[in-house]
């Protein structure tokens, strides 16, 4: 899942300037899980904001939805009428829901709530993981299933650089060296040839390098097939 | 003051899941809620839920025979919650003055009902907040029936008795005492002048046995006994008494005898000791005060010396009941026993009088007992009702009251609709046992016990047995309550199965059912967290809602608007408080103008967004108490609360609020609460 926090609310108000009518739209999907930006942390976020510019003396009014998931058209359209009616629309969805709500209402000033950080899973209550990179072309079938590329701070293919030590990274405690946890996971195993060869230069191009992606399956295809193929 | 928007008819959904005790209650009192009220020091609200079936808190809460408490589930940690004691206490706190709306006459026709013990009032007080004119007739001199004259003051004294039927005559209701029907009044005239009659007049005969001997001198009945020495005009009437019969009323007699200053009392039995009906509770009162029980014993004889009675022969019994349940004593053929005794009591049974109905259209049985229908309580005379012991035979108090609500039903629906009432049995289904695992996490209490006074000193006269919990020990004893079926619920619209129930429980009980969570009231101890916790705001709990913050912090918003200055809202656990050096009722009015303060059965119920709640609705400084770490009634919740507070406090201070703005002020031994708000407002 993608996991965000919340910006400060600092920064949002410097955002949000001189509108007075503040509509905070929330996602039922990964940031509520996350604890960014479900139902209960879209009213603390207004509630937040609201005190906030209260301090300093100005007095928002400040409604708050929510879209089952921000990153759909469908879900987003029911706004309508609450967006057009709102000075400013602070999204607490991932930056994908920020963008769908900005194209849906090319008009309204979408603001984001939320830093979008990145794609892994909650390791326990309140602590969440970065576990996968998206970079297009997985290697986890050669690594025991821990991703060097989200999981190494240089994203190395080829084993450990001088900075792992004990089994920690040296960016910080918090993160193990994940070659050391590969060795480890592939050595119980037996396995331990998978990473015994050269690995050869990764294609980055499945990843960011190639640019925005796109993906696509022409079979589901309903409308303008031709010109989706033609892309 | 108690409202007359009454509930005479409990509704039950069927897939309300209730909490045993309100299950296993013949009114249905909502125990849970007002123990949890208790627990909460919220008395008024208290008054009004135990009020709401039933319209004698002060009498039921003193021998009330508390099927709740055999239901509850508390016992199956270690022992039952004090749910009698507990009401008596409530009763206690407000001082018997319950305040009674007066009842609305809306409706032109009147209700008559003979008799004035529990079950007639009780359908007399529904029949005036229906809108009927109700009078009650009474052949005594005083109003109470039963719980008059067949309880003695060191059980139930006669002032709180007083004030239940004031309250419940409060309400409009006319009491016509020293009329007895069918001698001052014909119960046809009666008939002829309302649209409906009850007749609601116990079982009032006590029976005897035909034992040679019988007509001696020194031969009593239970019920005059009982209610002679009530009347005090009757005193000691032996040194060395036999009481014959092993039931409540038997046990009643014996402790009364006792009373009156008779050095030995012998109650003698058919049944044995596990068998006796009398309650066990009762039986080890009457042991103490040194009454002797003897078991399995068939009066055979009355033995005489010069006319007066000199002892009891009796035949050993063999068994009490015969393979299929049923009553049939066998005795053992040749051994006999005897005692010595200058007085005997038979308390073995009631009957019925019921003479005044002679000349009537209301039938009879062959048996002598009213010919009634068991779901309208209708007799044979279409607008004559019947309820109580007269009804349904021997029962307690509380069934009694049971039965009065119901004929007040029925006799509304007869008279609104011309029909019978209907079977109307609702299933009333108590939560099933505690899942075993989560009993292993459900920390032990002890229950809290009624102080009494000496056995010794309590022969010495009729003064009350029970003296009542003190505050504190109600409040811990209500605070043992595991808030049965008022728990957490899920909302499948909402759930995103985020598994933040799962993970949060303290019980372990919330588990992914499908794609959604699932929360089993069977196991949920109701203590909110997963409520606060939950993202998507998809639970809601019962207990957390009737804790009423949201509504308390519009309130609170108001009365700051009035005020001035610096002000304050604090969270207190009100698990926590019991180690302060003062409790919160009595701090209430002493406190700082503008310090307010919500209380909470475990913060850990407290969401963040409520902390910000607090800040909106005016405060300029919050606090949360919650309890000493480590003393958690939830476990988690104070630290979980002391979490939130560091969060809440991080982004306060990013939008400019002084450091101390939420403070947190852990409850522990001697906290003092005014001086703590004080210290609040001052930083």
């Amino acid at each position: 899942m993608i996991i965000a926090e919340q910006k400060p609310l600092r920064e949002i108000l410097n955002i949000i300037d001189k509108d007075k009518k503040l509509l905070v739209i929330g996602c039922g999907a990964c940031v509520s899980i996350c604890f960014a930006g479900g139902e209960k942390e879209t009213k603390s976020l207004a509630d937040g904001l609201f005190l906030g510019a209260k301090k300093e003396g100005l007095e928002l009014s400040i409604e708050t939805d929510m879209a089952l998931r921000q990153c759909e058209w469908e879900f987003v359209e029911p706004l309508e009428d609450r967006v057009k009616k709102a000075d400013a629309v602070i999204s607490t969805a991932c930056g994908v829901g920020v963008q769908t709500m900005a194209e849906k209402y090319p008009e309204a000033k979408i603001i984001p709530g939320l830093n979008t950080t990145s794609m892994g899973m909650p390791v326990e209550q309140g602590v969440w993981k970065e576990y996968c990179g998206g970079c297009g072309d997985c290697v986890l079938a050669f690594t025991g299933g821990l991703c060097p590329v989200a999981r190494c701070a240089k994203s190395l293919l080829n084993g450990p650089c001088g900075g792992s030590k004990d089994g920690i990274c040296e960016i910080g405690r918090d993160t193990e060296c994940v070659w050391q946890l590969i060795y480890d996971r592939l050595k119980g195993q037996d396995r331990l040839e998978l990473i015994m060869g050269n690995v050869l230069a990764k294609n980055w191009e499945p990843a960011r390098d190639g640019g925005p992606r796109r993906t696509l399956r022409t079979d589901l295809l309903i409308r303008g097939e031709k010109d989706e193929e033609q892309k | 003051m108690v409202s007359n928007e009454r509930n005479t008819k409990v509704k039950i959904t069927p897939e309300e899941h209730l909490a045993p005790c309100m299950a296993a209650c013949p009114v249905i009192t909502d125990a849970r809620k007002y123990v949890s009220l208790i627990a909460r020091q919220k008395y008024d609200e208290a008054l009004r839920y135990i009020m709401e079936n039933n319209p004698f808190p002060a009498s039921i809460g003193r021998v009330c025979v508390h099927p709740c408490e055999s239901a509850c589930r508390r016992g199956q940690i270690d022992e039952a919650i004090s749910i009698c004691s507990l009401k008596r206490f409530v009763d206690d706190q407000i001082g018997g003055d319950y305040k009674p709306e007066k009842a609305r006459t809306t409706k032109e026709k009147s209700i008559a009902i003979i008799g004035s013990g529990p079950s007639g009032l009780t359908a007399a007080y529904d029949l005036a907040h229906l809108g009927y004119r109700v009078s009650v007739f009474e052949k005594h001199e005083k109003a109470g029936g039963m719980l008059r004259y067949g309880i003695l003051d060191y059980r139930l004294p006669q002032d709180d008795l007083d004030k239940d039927i004031a309250n419940i005559l409060g309400v409009g209701i006319e009491l016509k005492t020293g009329t007895e029907i069918g001698k001052d009044i014909t119960f046809s005239d009666i008939q002829k002048d309302n649209d409906a009659v009850l007749i609601a007049v116990g079982l009032s005969i006590s029976r005897g046995l035909p034992l040679p001997g019988a007509d001696l001198d020194g031969i009593h009945f239970a019920l005059p006994f009982l209610e002679a020495v009530n009347n005090k005009t009757y005193g000691k009437i032996g040194d060395d008494v036999i009481v014959i019969g092993g039931g409540n009323v038997a046990v009643d007699v014996a402790r009364t005898v006792r009373r009156l200053g008779s050095a030995s009392v012998k109650m003698v039995c058919l049944e044995s000791r596990d068998e006796m009906p009398a309650h066990d509770w009762e039986i080890e009162d009457a042991l103490q005060e040194g009454v002797e029980i003897h078991c399995s014993f068939g009066p055979h004889r009355i033995i005489g010396i010069d006319g007066q009675v000199g002892g009891l022969e009796f035949k050993e019994v063999d068994c009490v009941f015969d393979e299929d349940g049923r009553f049939n004593p066998k005795f053992h053929p040749t051994n006999k026993t005897e005692i010595s005794g200058d007085a005997v009591i038979f308390a073995i049974g009631q009957g019925s009088d019921i003479d005044f109905l002679n000349g009537s259209k209301v039938d009879t049985n062959d048996r002598g007992q009213l010919d009634l229908d068991i779901n309208s309580m209708q007799t044979s005379s279409s607008n004559v009702f019947a309820s109580g012991e007269i009804a349904y035979g021997p029962g307690a108090a509380i069934q009694a009251i049971a039965s009065g609500h119901r004929a007040a039903r029925s006799i509304d629906h007869f008279l609104e609709t011309g029909r019978p009432l209907g079977d109307e049995e609702s299933k009333k289904i108590g939560l099933s046992e505690i899942p075993k695992r989560t009993k292993e996490l459900i920390e032990s209490s002890k229950r809290q016990v009624m102080p009494t006074i000496d056995a010794g000193e309590r022969l010495r006269d009729f003064k009350e047995v029970d003296v009542g919990f003190s505050i504190d020990t109600a409040v811990r004893e209500a605070q043992r309550c595991l808030s049965c079926g008022a728990g957490a619920s899920v909302n499948k619209d909402k759930c995103i199965a985020c598994l933040t129930c799962v993970r949060v429980c303290p019980y372990e009980v919330p588990k992914i059912v499908g794609v959604v969570a699932n929360i089993d009231p069977v196991g949920c101890q109701s203590c909110g967290i997963c409520g606060a916790e939950c993202p998507a705001e998809a639970i809601e709990v019962k207990l957390t809602k009737e804790h009423l913050i949201d509504s308390r912090l519009v309130e609170i918003e108001e009365n700051f608007k009035k005020s001035s200055g610096k002000k304050a809202i604090g969270f207190i656990c009100q698990y926590g408080q019991m180690w302060a050096s003062e409790r919160l009722w009595q701090v209430e009015g002493n406190l700082p103008g503008n310090v307010e303060i919500i209380d909470a059965l475990c913060l850990g119920r407290i969401s963040v967004n409520m902390i910000l709640g607090a800040f909106k609705a005016g405060a300029d400084k919050v606090y949360l108490m919650p309890c000493n770490s480590g003393k958690c009634h939830n476990k988690t919740g104070n630290k979980l609360a002391l979490q939130k507070a560091e969060f809440v406090k991080e982004l306060l201070s990013s939008i400019g609020y002084v450091d101390d703005a939420l403070q947190v002020r852990p409850l522990d031994f001697g906290t003092h609460l005014i001086g703590t708000a004080e210290e609040v407002l001052k930083n």
